[in-house]
């Protein structure tokens, strides 16, 4: 029974190299003995002719169908609209270093903007350029491409998801610090003190809340996404 | 674009890599790929308006890679390779529409009829195989492609191709006999 059910496998795998015309004139003809004298296996090769012919014809009709200029124009208006999706982000990038460097003067504000650009050029290029990326490593790739883009979403939603951690331990630090700043200030009004100066807290924490709410926001966008097309992936 | 190609392909390389003809290469490329790709993505997506977007998303990919593509692999490896990435997304991000099969009639072969209506099953069981079985099936259904041109596709030796699609027809097999009346 597992003789007969193995070989069935291999006229079976024989019928599937016939459809690329991958087989020489012998094995073409054991193929077709044995498929004069096994029933399943004349079966799969008729389901498989006629799954093929269907599929061929379903994809040349659709193709026919298709109008190749607006699927053309199409992809330049959403390159177009990346590229301008790109420019604003710079414009909110040079804004934000224009509000931190007005507040601190141009030693502190020079670091903040660094601080700034870093952050949010690493945020950028993980979450924007993601397809540029993998497109451009799928090029070089000489091992199971799918096996490839697994691994690779799964490095992309540990990024992510690192980064909003990251975020979060951040964000716990600030909260910490501004009950130790609030403390600092009543304690410096009951000793009847100047109000002391706060405008670089304040400065740091608006680029923090800009940056890692930015971060955080753009997070819980791209995850399920991401996680869906891993799903898709399968193991 | 077919597998006795390559040298053309290394010529129209050649062009990419000048950014004076850069332009006029991508609009070559994009017109002797246009059908296989969205043949791939027709068949991973299951319906016209996916494949129409993987499509636009893939080619969109190429154009902005272009410039650093250094020919490692040929240029129709890279571009189908791109399709397949484009395709699997644009299915996850559409998961949820209800029934996103749209099948046209086929204009060509058979009863018109008939064959329509198993391609919507085939799109349907397509649908429920894993993206591994898929992929291969979909660039087995692009009758220009070779086995040998789908195994570089897929990075995978031309024997695993054999194997996989074999497994991925049984598949297909018993999900369209499980969905028969």
């Amino acid at each position: 029974m597992n003789n007969q059910a193995t070989q069935c496998e291999a006229f079976e795998l024989a019928a599937l190299r016939r459809t690329r015309s991958a087989l020489d004139p012998a094995e073409e003809s054991r193929l077709e003995a044995h498929l004069r004298a096994c029933a399943p296996c004349r079966e799969f090769a008729a389901t498989l002719e006629a799954t093929s012919v269907a599929m061929s014809s379903h994809a040349r009709s659709a193709t026919a169908a298709l109008d190749w200029e607006r699927v053309r124009t199409g992809f330049v208006a959403r390159r177009r609209a990346e590229r301008n999706q790109r420019l604003r982000g710079l414009g909110a990038i040079l804004l934000l270093v224009g509000i931190i460097g007005w507040s601190l003067g141009p030693a502190a504000g020079a670091t903040f903007a660094a601080l700034a650009l870093a952050l949010i050029g690493v945020g950028y290029w993980r979450l924007v350029r993601p397809q540029l990326r993998r497109a451009q490593a799928v090029a070089t790739l000489n091992t199971d491409m799918l096996a490839f883009y697994r691994a690779d979403l799964d490095q992309e939603i540990r990024g992510l998801k690192g980064a909003r951690q990251l975020v979060v331990v951040l964000a716990l630090l600030f909260a910490l610090n501004a009950i130790f700043m609030l403390g600092h200030v009543v304690r410096e009004q009951l000793l009847g003190h100047d109000f002391p100066n706060v405008r670089s807290y304040v400065a740091t924490f608006i680029t923090f809340a800009l940056v890692g709410g930015a971060m955080w926001l753009r997070g819980r966008a791209v995850l399920p996404r991401l996680e869906r097309e891993r799903a898709e992936l399968g193991q | 674009m077919t597998s006795d190609s390559g040298a053309y392909e290394t010529e129209l390389l050649l062009r990419v890599r000048s950014e004076a003809t850069r332009a006029a290469a991508f609009d070559e490329l994009f017109i002797a790929l246009r059908k296989q790709v969205f043949g791939v993505c027709l068949h991973i997506t299951g319906n016209t308006a996916d494949a129409d977007d993987a499509l636009q998303e893939t080619f969109m990919a190429v154009s902005a890679g272009l410039p650093r593509f250094r020919g490692d692999s040929r240029l129709s490896t890279w571009v189908h390779r791109i399709a397949i990435c484009a395709a699997i997304r644009v299915v996850s991000r559409r998961r949820d529409a209800a029934d996103v099969h749209d099948v046209d009639p086929p204009s060509r072969g058979g009863d018109p009829v008939l064959a329509s209506e198993l391609a919507a099953q085939i799109a349907r069981a397509m649908d429920q195989l894993s993206a591994d079985h898929r992929v291969v099936l979909s660039l087995f259904a692009v009758d220009e492609l070779s086995h040998a041109q789908i195994a570089e596709i897929l990075g995978i030796p031309e024997g695993t191709v054999w194997s996989r699609l074999h497994c991925a027809r049984k598949r297909l097999s018993a999900v369209l006999g499980s969905a028969a009346p």
